[in-house]
């Protein structure tokens, strides 16, 4: 079994990597700095004697990151499961943000995903199998005044994804879609949650179990977050504008 | 209970340490004797030591198990390393293996093994991480043949924005080095480290009761035994009379079984030890505990090695428990041979003066040279616990004003009251420490509430 992580250096992707190599995967991991990358790779060889093979590019609109990462996918070989926990927010993205900065979140949140899942649908649908997961947010349930950028490019990933799941219909891979709610990573480090912080251990386990069923899947982790995007989604707009923090 | 600092003092500056997020939040000494507000930060990508940030004062922090506030306080953001927890290489050959400084002894100790490998100095507490034992110049089941922690560290990577990231060993760097096991976290914060393990013969521990009528037979009885056993530590009931009896406990590796155990998971943590707010040890129910454990204990047992390396994983959440919200106060020191009958009698007039229940004391047998702030030396360790409350306050007292008298050497670590008068009268080299201390580190950026204490 062979999987590749976009996004693996920390938080849900390095769960991600620890839950596949204690399964048994081989990797190719993929991050921005090539140190967080070695320290994973080394731990996973040793502790879950799995091959693990990293590639550093910044998936961002400025740099050259598509060739080098469809060489080291090339090199790793067809592999069973793509898994795109990647993504970038920014505390200041009110809508007021310049191109450049809007271009870098559009490309790691959307573009960038749609691009890897390009490199390596071609071989997966040849083989008739395999597995792609992508990672939402709740932050895309309701377009508000903080994360505009974020949550539009989170939105179109939703989409992709729904058209990637009726594209490969009866292909044989599964396209899977995750609805995050809050998580225990630097997003939510040291801010005021309502709602309770899951561990990313936590929903790499249930993202792992949903790989396991290999079908078309759209799932919220923890589920209690459909009820919440319900109650979003339904508050009438006079009630929504006051709920700005 | 010392309360002092508030998260809103901490000043971070925009653009400090990479504008990493901060948590406000109480943290508390695993004695419970020190709790404060601060700051928080727990990165998990290694360009947070990018940072060239040269004024926010910090400390690093690792499973917050130390008995004193070392990983917290004095204005410092607490740097929490538990996010670099991994296992980096392992040579077979030479048996060394780099790790992380967040990995905890107990997920080191289940890689070694499965690799035939095991640290012989290490603490009873599996989730200590490998920094903290670093920090504190720990000791494990056997200092006067196996040494303090230090010495099975090969190498360090120390980062202070200052210097950036240094490699350190005995050779290389070695005042660093010197000065970084058992430096407290002060002189920046250690991120992995190069590990000497040591081929283990099996999985078990045969283990050897002893019974020790008079306390003063104790030195001739730990020396006996720690030159051909790899554990070695006693314990008395200083509650029941006869005052001081009790036991040698010994230990050797069994030969034979093999194979590899489960991750030992860090139970108890500085946060829950208290979660129970009543405290239930008192002299009845010490007495009481004390003669159930006696009768307990038998002349041999075979008990495995991780049972036998980690002891407070199991016992200790109870143990430690049973002291509720108050919490409870450790002394520990290293005893000279020659005062070790007058310290005994000076402990037994100060329990019962001050009423204390003295619900452990346990001892090792030390043998090595006192360098800078460490604890180590050659005499019997004598670990005491009471309960916190008033008496334990006077009590305390009572043996510190002994420290010099009797030529006592506290451990620092292990008391988080102690002050920098005792201290700078125990250690001699305290001053030469804090010289090199502030070459090191000019602007003294590195901070807790120990090192304010003790004027570091």
């Amino acid at each position: 079994m062979k999987a590749i992580i976009a996004g693996a250096s920390a938080g849900l992707g390095r769960s991600l990597a620890e839950a596949l190599g204690a399964n048994g995967y081989d990797l190719l991991l993929i991050a921005g700095d090539v140190r967080d990358l070695q320290a994973l790779a080394a731990h996973l060889r040793l502790v879950c004697s799995v091959r693990v093979e990293v590639c550093a590019v910044r998936i961002d609109a400025v740099s050259a990151w598509l060739d080098p990462l469809r060489s080291a996918i090339q090199r790793f070989g067809p592999v069973d499961t793509l898994l795109l926990p990647i993504g970038l927010s920014r505390n200041d993205d009110d809508g007021s943000l310049a191109l450049d900065a809007l271009r870098d979140i559009f490309e790691a949140n959307l573009i960038g995903i749609m691009a890897i899942v390009e490199l390596v649908l071609p071989t997966m649908e040849r083989a008739g199998k395999g597995c792609i997961a992508g990672f939402g947010s709740i932050a895309a349930a309701r377009g508000r005044s903080q994360n505009v950028a974020y949550a539009a490019a989170k939105r179109g990933l939703a989409s992709y994804f729904q058209s990637l799941r009726h594209r490969l219909g009866g292909t044989g891979v599964a396209a899977q879609f995750f609805i995050i709610g809050y998580m225990s990573s630097q997003q939510s480090f040291g801010k005021k949650l309502l709602l309770p912080v899951a561990t990313t251990e936590a929903v790499a386990a249930r993202v792992l179990a949903a790989m396991r069923l290999k079908g078309p899947i759209t799932a919220h982790l923890p589920s209690f977050w459909w009820a919440v995007e319900v109650m979003i989604r339904i508050v009438p707009w006079r009630i929504f504008n006051r709920m700005k923090a | 209970m010392n309360t002092a600092g508030d998260a809103g003092g901490v000043s971070l500056e925009r653009g400090a340490i990479n504008d990493w997020p901060t948590r406000k939040e109480r943290l508390i000494s695993f004695d419970g004797g020190v709790a404060e507000n601060v700051a928080t930060a727990m990165p998990d990508r290694y360009r947070f030591w990018d940072s060239t940030d040269r004024s926010t004062p910090r400390i690093s922090r690792g499973a917050g198990l130390s008995y004193c506030a070392a990983s917290f306080g004095g204005g410092s953001l607490s740097i929490d390393h538990r996010r670099f927890d991994r296992i980096l290489g392992f040579d077979a050959e030479r048996g060394q293996v780099r790790v992380e400084a967040g990995a905890t002894l107990g997920v080191l100790f289940s890689f070694l093994l499965s690799r035939g490998h095991f640290l012989p100095t290490q603490p009873g507490f599996a989730g200590i991480t490998i920094g903290g034992c670093i920090a504190a110049e720990v000791h494990g089941k056997n200092h006067a043949r196996d040494g303090c922690f230090s010495r099975q560290v090969v190498e360090l990577e120390v980062f202070h924005p200052l210097h950036g990231i240094v490699r350190a060993s005995p050779d290389r760097e070695s005042d660093l080095f010197n000065l970084t096991c058992g430096g407290y976290g002060l002189t920046g914060n250690i991120l992995a480290a190069t590990l000497q393990a040591r081929k283990v013969s099996g999985l078990d521990v045969n283990i050897r009761v002893e019974r020790l009528e008079n306390i003063a037979d104790l030195p001739a009885a730990l020396e006996n035994r720690a030159a051909t056993d790899d554990f070695v530590y006693s314990w008395h009931d200083f509650r029941n009379p006869p005052f001081g009896t009790g036991f040698v406990v010994s230990g050797s590796i069994a030969k034979g079984r093999d194979g590899s155990i489960a991750s030992l998971r860090p139970g108890l943590t500085a946060a829950n030890r208290g979660r129970w707010r009543l405290p239930l040890w008192n002299r009845i129910t010490t007495s009481i505990a004390n003669r159930a454990y006696r009768g307990l204990m038998r002349e041999s047992a075979r008990i495995p090695l991780d049972e036998a390396m980690f002891p407070m994983n199991t016992r200790g959440k109870m143990y430690f428990g049973l002291f509720g919200g108050p919490g409870f106060c450790e002394y520990q020191a290293i005893v000279p041979r020659a005062s070790f009958n007058d310290f005994v009698e000076q402990v037994r007039r100060g329990a019962e003066a001050n009423r204390v229940a003295v619900t452990l004391a346990s001892a090792k047998l030390f043998c090595g040279q006192q360098r800078l702030l460490r604890f180590s030396g050659d005499g019997i360790c004598f670990a005491i616990n009471v309960p916190r409350d008033g008496g334990s306050d006077r009590f305390l007292e009572h043996l510190d004003r002994l420290a010099e008298e009797l030529c006592l050497l506290p451990n620092i670590i292990k008391d988080s009251r102690i002050g920098q008068k005792i201290v700078a009268r125990a250690y001699p080299e305290y001053d030469e420490f804090r010289t090199r201390l502030s070459r090191h580190d000019p602007k003294r950026l590195y901070q807790s509430e120990l090192s304010r204490r003790l004027g570091l």
